[in-house]
């Protein structure tokens, strides 16, 4: 199994590196969300 | 309604069945009905993620829980988007890889049988349970508001459900669920704008969001440390994130949908679009609520939105007491009208005043409540629900009540549909295909799910009709997935992380996990006192830790020598 999992790509640099770009865009847009709400909460 | 709505409602309705009927008439093997012939892109699944996870319990309970909680409803999917990105990253190379029909078939190549029963067995449970909620919520609620017969509710709704899911399998759910989605958005953005509309006859649209700041009502984020508080950002973070890590990688429902994809990378677009949409999503259908409780600042609300309670105090001794607190706060509901629009007008010691007289037209609510459960200690208190039926009802025109009235059943179906699609492909493929008979030919397992996603929705129909008041609807379906999320996960979390530790150690862990879990959830709260999100974090992480202990001392080597 150990195999099946290595070679299905766990954790494998590529598979996360071609994507990075994307998930990155997606946390900074969730910090964004996370700032605003904040800001939200305390101007009113 | 009218036969107006009434055109409206079943005209969208039929539509929507048909339409997937026709789309998917040409279905003749289990690949084909079960993963939608990796046909799908990524809006279609994206969209048919957000559908699944948004039934009509997120349409009718959020805008009441905006109206009377506020925004920190919201804080519970803030885990969602960092999970959807752990889904992404290892969750889906594996299943495309294996390519396995559900989830739970990962299990058994990763360690044993067994445990890939025992994964199967849960997900059965909770939504073969969830599955009957998610009819049987917005059915009650019609049912009670209309007038409608709760039974006949249950059984169109359901049975339309049934023709689509069990014809076409996974690609009708998928195709209804991007057309559903259409009605939901568009229902909910006309109401939206409607309630701005009439707000704006009395305060403008800054100003009432202004009043609903003073009242505490935008407080999207607590950062407070409190393990008894049910939302804040810690337990939204960390428990979202593990409840949204079992929903979306683990829970067959989810897992379905993207695995229907062209590849892995339009199932990764797919969970993406959620990451970026879902919290704005919530925060919209949350901020609707809101502003129906400013709507409500300037007409008159019920005093108790659930007339049917109201009705069984009144006819009871207790209705003299009800005269005498509706009076009272008939006379607050004046009050506050002069203090917000003082408030609006700047004057100084409004914002003091307006939250002192509000606070008092929720204490009166609160003694009605009270009175209710006094009457009758039968009957739900709670009337959140039913806050944004009456106002769809009491203000919206003809033809809009039906189109809100088909956004609630569109999003029942969409919800419904994942639903039995899952639990007959888990039945079918983890069960039947694997124990009973394994030699069939694909169309004996075509016919055979068929047959069980028919099944399912008979057992769901039926488990709806027999269902009692459930306190609150969205929260008990969450309590229900929290209490075996965590342990779902907790299995899978091993299998992709743990290599150490084997199938018979994992299998033992797990039963040990959910039996504390179920234990800790049924101590009264002066013993433990935990919000139910929580239960997610533990759940997994006593898999894990028992896991380990498990491997370690060789309870996997004696079972199995």
């Amino acid at each position: 199994m150990t195999e099946l999992i290595t070679e299905a790509g766990i954790g494998k640099p590529p598979v996360f590196k071609k994507w990075r770009y994307l998930y990155i865009f997606v946390a900074l847009n969730f910090i964004a969300i996370i700032f605003l709400f904040h800001q939200l909460s305390i101007y009113y | 309604m009218n036969w107006i709505d009434l055109s409206v409602l079943f005209g969208t309705l039929i539509f929507i069945v048909a339409y997937g009927v026709w789309k998917t008439r040409n279905q003749y093997d289990i690949e084909g009905y079960l993963l939608g012939d990796h046909s799908m892109r990524w809006g279609t699944i994206g969209l048919s993620v957000m559908a699944t996870q948004a039934s009509a319990i997120t349409f009718l309970s959020t805008p009441g829980q905006g109206y009377e909680s506020g925004m920190g409803f919201v804080q519970n999917y803030f885990g969602l988007p960092i999970a959807l990105i752990v889904v992404s990253a290892v969750f889906i190379p594996i299943y495309y890889k294996l390519r396995v029909f559900t989830a739970y078939e990962f299990l058994e190549s990763r360690f044993d049988i067994k445990t890939r029963f025992l994964g199967a067995f849960l997900f059965l449970i909770q939504r073969g349970l969830a599955a009957g909620i998610t009819i049987y919520a917005p059915s009650i609620i019609l049912s009670t508001m209309l007038g409608w017969n709760l039974t006949a509710t249950i059984l169109v709704t359901g049975l339309l459900v049934i023709i689509y899911t069990v014809s076409g399998g996974t690609k009708a759910v998928s195709i209804t669920q991007k057309q559903q989605m259409m009605v939901i958005m568009g229902g909910m953005f006309i109401a939206f704008f409607m309630i701005l509309g009439y707000i704006s006859d009395h305060v403008a649209i800054g100003e009432a969001v202004q009043i609903a700041g003073a009242l505490e009502k935008l407080n999207a984020i607590d950062w407070s440390i409190d393990f008894s508080k049910r939302y804040t950002i810690w337990s939204g973070l960390l428990g979202g994130f593990f409840l949204s890590l079992s929903y979306f990688g683990t829970d067959q429902s989810q897992v379905q949908r993207y695995l229907g994809g062209k590849n892995a990378a339009e199932s990764r677009m797919g969970l993406m679009f959620n990451a970026v949409l879902k919290i704005p999503m919530q925060f919209f259908i949350l901020f609707l609520g809101v502003m129906v409780y400013v709507f409500y600042i300037f007409n008159q609300p019920p005093v108790h939105f659930n007339q049917e309670s109201l009705e069984v105090v009144r006819n009871s001794d207790n209705a003299t007491e009800l005269v005498v607190l509706e009076n009272r706060y008939d006379q607050l509901l004046d009050e506050r009208i002069f203090e917000a629009k003082a408030f609006a007008n700047d004057e100084p010691g409004s914002e003091e005043q307006l939250q002192a007289v509000d606070a008092s037209i929720v204490s009166v609510r609160e003694e009605v409540k009270g009175l209710i459960a006094k009457t009758d200690n039968s009957i739900s208190t709670k009337d959140s629900d039913y806050v944004f039926l009456t106002f769809i009802v009491t203000y919206l025109p003809h033809g809009l009540i039906g189109l809100l009235i088909a956004v609630i059943l569109s999003a029942a179906m969409s919800s419904t549909s994942s639903e039995l699609n899952a639990l007959a492909s888990t039945t079918s493929v983890d069960i039947y295909k694997r124990l009973i008979k394994r030699d069939g030919s694909d169309l004996h397992y075509l016919n055979s799910s068929r047959i069980m996603t028919f099944g399912w929705g008979a057992l769901a129909i039926l488990f709806a009709v027999l269902a009692k008041n459930s306190e609150n609807l969205i929260e008990a379906v969450n309590i229900i997935g929290s209490l075996f999320y965590g342990t779902v996960l907790g299995i899978f979390l091993v299998a992709f992380f743990f290599k150490y530790i084997k199938g018979t150690a994992v299998f033992y862990a797990a039963i040990l996990a959910e039996s504390l879990v179920i234990v800790g959830f049924s101590l009264p709260d002066r013993l433990l006192d935990i919000g139910y999100l929580w239960y997610n974090l533990i759940g997994a992480t006593l898999v894990i830790v028992f896991g380990f202990i498990l491997q370690v001392i060789g309870i996997g080597r004696k079972v199995a020598e």
